[in-house]
């Protein structure tokens, strides 16, 4: 009678141990649970923030390149600033950018005078390179033209704002545009039409062709009548 | 001498005295109010303003220059003289409008990486300067 009561009583406390025991490995999966969705979180605000630290603080610069090494490329900006680029060779990504649209490339498809457009942050010893996309350079500008070749179908400009005088080769390609001073509409041109003394606005890309002269993508003429209105 | 003598004497210099005192003073102050009366009198030169001319600088409101946006398109705010021709050139797209208001918007497209714009604004009198803005923005979606 006295064996099967303490029998009993050894089976309660084995019974009561692993109850305790199953309770406390409950609790503690919970606790390891929870503090790794903590974690999580914490990882994540991080993330958000750096993100966000890095959007404010991001800025984009352009140039063409000068001079390439292993860490750093010198560019010419468009102010004729020279200007250091850092590059991390486990951070810093390239790409080429061609009819809008982007595709990875390597350090080691950069070339000296390539136009990049570099994102990232600028110290005080250059900029801090996150992206380097090679880019098309466009120049867009305007001036009175100042003269004509019927022949080989160029223009010369002068801007009035910097009297700089530029040549425009106009291609069998060039959109070709005039301001109708009735409407202000823009209508489809010919070369014949353009006059001395009109206002021409052009787009070309910011390279010379082998006549040293800009060969224009598209124009826009405004009559002279216009400002005689 | 007799006393009331050397009284009078006295009496009558003190008097001369006082009287020539309040003659002077008055004298003074009636000269001061003349004068004051002239410099009141004097006409007062006013610079009157300058009259305005119909000129207005151009200028452009947003986007900010050197920005990085993510989105394909932008909203151009600004303002240039009343009736200017305003001619909006990129590589992508060519506009021109008259300004009809001082200001002006419009919605203009981009495209990925670096966008020149230049907005050239022809005031309607010939002898006015032409002016210009351009503005590089460069349009990175993934970067942000």
């Amino acid at each position: 009678m006295i064996f099967k009561k303490i029998l009993v009583i050894v089976i309660f406390f084995i019974f009561l141990g692993f109850l305790i025991n199953f309770i406390t490995s409950a609790q503690e999966k919970n606790t390891t649970f929870s503090s790794e969705k903590e974690v999580k979180i914490l990882k994540d605000k991080i993330a958000s923030k750096v993100a966000e630290l890095r959007r404010e603080n991001n800025q984009a610069f352009s140039g063409r390149i000068m001079s390439l090494s292993e860490n750093q490329i010198e560019i010419k900006d468009k102010d004729d600033k020279k200007i250091l680029v850092k590059l991390d060779p486990t951070l810093t990504k390239y790409y080429q950018i061609k009819n809008n649209e982007k595709k990875e490339i390597n350090f080691s498809n950069l070339k000296k005078n390539d136009y990049i457009v570099i994102s990232g942050i600028m110290t005080d010893n250059g900029i801090n390179a996150n992206l380097i996309f090679v880019d098309d350079n466009y120049l867009v500008e305007f001036g009175r033209v100042i003269e004509i070749n019927k022949e080989n179908y160029w223009i010369k400009i002068n801007n009035t704002l910097t009297n700089e005088n530029l040549i425009i080769d106009i291609e069998t390609y060039t959109k070709q545009w005039m301001l109708n001073i009735k409407n202000l509409e823009l209508e489809k041109t010919g070369f014949s039409k353009i006059k001395e003394g009109d206002i021409v606005n052009f787009v070309s890309k910011y390279e010379k062709n082998e006549s040293d002269h800009f060969s224009a993508q598209k124009i826009i003429i405004i009559p002279q009548e216009y400002f005689l209105k | 001498m007799k006393k009331e003598n050397i009284i009078a004497i006295i009496l009558g210099f003190v008097f001369g005295l006082i009287f020539a005192i309040f003659i002077l003073f008055g004298l003074s102050q009636i000269q001061l109010k003349k004068e004051k009366i002239l410099v009141s009198e004097k006409k007062t030169i006013t610079i009157s303003p300058i009259k305005k001319n119909n000129l207005d600088l151009l200028i452009i409101d947003s986007p900010k220059n050197n920005i990085i946006v993510n989105y394909s398109q932008i909203n151009i705010k600004g303002s240039a003289s009343k009736d200017s021709l305003i001619v909006v050139q990129s590589p992508i797209k060519d506009l021109a409008f008259q300004n009809k208001d001082k200001k002006f918007k419009f919605d203009f497209p981009l495209v990925l990486g670096e966008n020149v714009i230049k907005i050239v604004a022809y005031p309607k009198v010939s002898n006015i300067k032409i002016q210009e803005k351009t503005l590089f923005i460069y349009y990175l979606p993934d970067e942000i």
